[in-house]
């Protein structure tokens, strides 16, 4: 596989996933704010909307495995990890910008980001 | 403790002509997590000047961590194992922003007649905070480790570089304070780097470095101390710090009744009026010991030395289920309107 090759693809999987986005919005009036933004060993792999009616299951792969994230009613929750510890999961749900899931062994982190809305939470 | 670094470059560009990067740096430390966001046109200065100040944060760390195993190298670059150990014996050679800490917390211990003092070590090892085995001291227990509480038998050597904890088995907690001390460390470092604009969230202690965008400040949320999904409003900051020290972030429960990690020094148990206490100033280290000291001395003491203080603000969320915030903050704060608590502003 060439350099090119590699290139088409990522730019093929990005358009895909922009178009997914696209279509998601349209078929939802009703969203809260927050974008939940996926990272695995580092780089963004996926941003979703927190729709307040829009339930799904994230796959994330990193280097130790599948972990696995639920999106349920605007709320975001590591469910399943390959880690040791679990601690990414025990973190429970996150709703509001500023809040994050990190998976440290496995370098998942999820975070959810909103313009126009707070940039971090003071706790 | 140190384990992974997520890093993420997105170019947020809001003019045309220059592009700023966003750097983020995330990393577990000091039992929580820190958070930076550095912007600058150079993708390469970002990088570097938010992984010294992580180092910074790190470094820091090592000095004030009390919870390090024997043996380990963590427990060897100690300062505070160091001075506890010694304590009763000898004076301990230190760090100097170790003593530049403890020389801190000694002026706010007198400041607030003791409602402040680091020297709790024993008391919060009594509850057991810090570790697996949480449990409520009986008053016998609490008014024996209480003799060993006092500030004033901390000793400072300036000229010698030197602390001594004067009385056998007094210990230092620095827990009130080092979390403030490298935050406001490693803010001053990217500051002498020339970053004009940054983020860090230190476990909740919050650093704004510039402001979000041109007349923009940044939008920090103010957790809802009994429900984590929300938040009580919004502060507006602009080079300014935000840190809270709350009821619900390290409590355990016996029998129904709450029992939180912020003590009061003068009587050893958890301080009993506030859920949550909000310090906006412009100094993370004053900030974290303020939110602390507010929290145990409550709202009239605390308001009335807000008043005497520029610079200082503070919102107070009490178990009364009341928001009360400093007239300062008028136009900086913006309240949830329908969040279950009465809204007051202080005098």
């Amino acid at each position: 596989m060439t350099r090119g090759d590699k290139v088409l693809i990522g730019g093929v999987l990005i358009m895909a996933l922009i178009l997914l986005g696209v279509g998601y919005v349209q078929k939802n009036a009703q969203h809260n704010s927050g974008i939940a933004v996926i990272r695995a060993e580092g780089q963004i792999v996926r941003e979703v909307e927190l729709y307040l009616k829009e339930n799904q299951e994230l796959r994330i792969e990193g280097p130790l495995g599948t972990s696995v994230a639920r999106i349920v009613e605007g709320r975001v929750q590591m469910v399943s990890s390959p880690c040791r510890d679990k601690i990414c999961i025990k973190q429970g749900q996150i709703s509001r910008s500023g809040q994050s899931i990190v998976c440290v062994p496995n370098e998942v982190s999820i975070t959810i980001e909103a313009k126009g809305e707070v940039d971090e939470i003071t706790r | 403790m140190l384990l992974s670094l997520f890093v993420v470059f997105t170019i947020t560009g809001c003019s045309l002509i220059q592009q700023e990067y966003e750097y983020v740096a995330e990393e577990f430390m000091m039992d929580t997590f820190v958070k930076l966001k550095v912007y600058d046109a150079d993708k390469a200065k970002a990088e570097e000047v938010a992984q010294k100040a992580l180092d910074e944060f790190k470094r820091i760390e090592l000095l004030t961590n009390r919870y390090a195993q024997e043996g380990t190298a963590e427990y060897a670059k100690s300062d505070v194992i160091k001075l506890n150990l010694a304590a009763g014996h000898s004076p301990v050679q230190v760090d100097k922003d170790v003593l530049a800490m403890l020389s801190l917390c000694k002026k706010y211990n007198k400041e607030f007649d003791g409602a402040f003092d680091v020297t709790i070590g024993p008391v919060v090892d009594l509850w057991g905070f810090g570790t697996e085995k949480k449990s409520v001291p009986s008053d016998e227990k609490l008014e024996e480790r209480l003799e060993l509480v006092d500030s004033n038998k901390m000793v400072l050597d300036e000229e010698k570089g030197t602390a001594y904890l004067v009385k056998e088995k007094m210990s230092l907690d620095l827990g009130g304070i080092a979390k403030g001390y490298a935050t406001e460390q490693a803010a001053q470092l990217l500051r002498d780097d020339g970053i004009k604009k940054a983020l860090i969230n230190a476990g909740g202690n919050i650093y704004a470095i510039g402001e979000k965008d041109k007349n923009i400040p940044w939008m920090i949320g103010i957790q809802d101390p009994r429900n984590p999904d929300k938040i009580i409003g919004i502060l507006k900051l602009k080079d300014q710090v935000a840190v809270t020290s709350g009821d619900y972030q390290r409590y355990f429960e016996v029998d129904g009744k709450r029992y939180h990690h912020i003590l009061d020094p003068r009587t050893g148990k958890p301080a009993s009026n506030m859920m949550s206490v909000t310090v906006v100033a412009d100094n993370s280290a004053l900030a974290d010991i303020l939110s602390t000291s507010f929290f145990v001395m409550g709202v009239e003491q605390s308001l009335a030395y807000i008043a005497e203080h520029p610079g200082v603000e503070a919102v107070f969320v009490t178990q009364d289920k009341r928001i009360i915030y400093s007239p300062g903050l008028e136009g900086v704060i913006e309240l949830e309107k329908d969040g279950g608590y009465k809204i007051d502003q202080g005098r």
